[in-house]
């Protein structure tokens, strides 16, 4: 998937940050001439095919919160202790994480426990309830790690409006593997590049 | 009608658990409530979607407008407003 991100950024004359040796799959960019927005890490850059899983069991929304968990850190994000912090974040402040029906967004506080900025994305076989409201149950669960405040928005923002596109949604649900998400999201991304009418 | 523009200066922008207390907090109230980006020029989205105001991709130092329809609209937006002046007033 790389190669795959390269493409898309090649063409802009960017510098890529000394960081990306050690994780070449979040190239942090930075471009003397592209706005702050262009700078952020892309959404397809934030999530690793090893942090998607499909239709995974979970008896409840503990175990659903840990199998996020665990996609982070078999993806390299976090240490496990950034998953007993997204546990901990509901059992103090609630199921606010359910963001909208069948979606929730489990993450904590930036802390020593994360290591690069990140996604994960896991489907259940069986939804379970968070105890919202409004949007329960929940099929699924993006785990989000972000060691400082800026890093993942814009890639969190562009996951917001494929959520929000009833199709694409649709076809994330769908999806089978976790390529033919990342093929979802990266499809998105090129038409965005496109089509931006902010830059 | 009632509009009016704020500074985002609390340290993470308005992603995840600010922006799930900026929409709590928005659906307080009656009135239709929309926010958009300045910043970063997006269109207007509701504010009482998390996952809309999510899409605006806002972070620290960003501008965003406040726009309230109805019957509370003047309440709502200068609650909206102050909540964010006040970085968030301990809710996050």
């Amino acid at each position: 998937m790389g190669g795959r991100c390269e493409s898309g950024m090649v063409e802009r004359d960017l510098h890529v940050d000394a960081r990306a040796d050690d994780a070449p799959w979040i190239r942090e960019v930075t471009s003397t001439s592209a706005s702050t927005e262009q700078a952020r890490p892309r959404l397809s850059a934030l999530l690793p095919i090893a942090a998607i899983r499909l239709r995974i069991p979970a008896m409840d929304w503990r175990a659903a919160v840990r199998a996020s968990g665990e996609a982070l850190v078999a993806a390299g994000i976090t240490t496990p202790a950034y998953t007993d912090q997204m546990i901990a974040t509901v059992e103090q402040l609630g199921p606010y994480i359910v963001i909208a029906p069948g979606i929730a967004l489990a993450h904590a506080r930036p802390s020593e426990a994360v290591l690069r900025p990140g996604l994960s994305w896991v489907t259940l076989a069986q939804p379970v309830r968070f105890g919202h409201k409004d949007n329960d149950p929940v099929t699924l669960i993006v785990g989000l790690a972000a060691p400082d405040s800026s890093s993942h928005v814009q890639g969190l923002a562009t996951l917001a409006e494929l959520l929000e596109d009833p199709t694409r949604r649709a076809a994330l649900m769908a999806a089978n593997t976790p390529r033919d998400v990342l093929g979802v999201i990266t499809e998105y991304e090129r038409r965005d590049v496109r089509n931006d009418g902010r830059g | 009608m009632k509009q009016l523009r704020v500074k985002v200066t609390n340290a993470v922008g308005l992603h995840a658990r600010p922006a799930a207390v900026f929409v709590g907090e928005a659906g307080r109230f009656a009135s239709q409530i929309r926010v958009r980006n300045a910043t970063r020029n997006t269109p207007w989205v509701d504010a009482k979607s998390i996952l809309s105001v999510l899409t605006l991709g806002v972070e620290p130092q960003h501008e965003i407008e406040i726009m309230a329809d109805g019957p509370d609209d003047t309440r709502a937006a200068e609650a909206l407003q102050q909540l964010i002046a006040s970085d968030f007033a301990g809710k996050i």
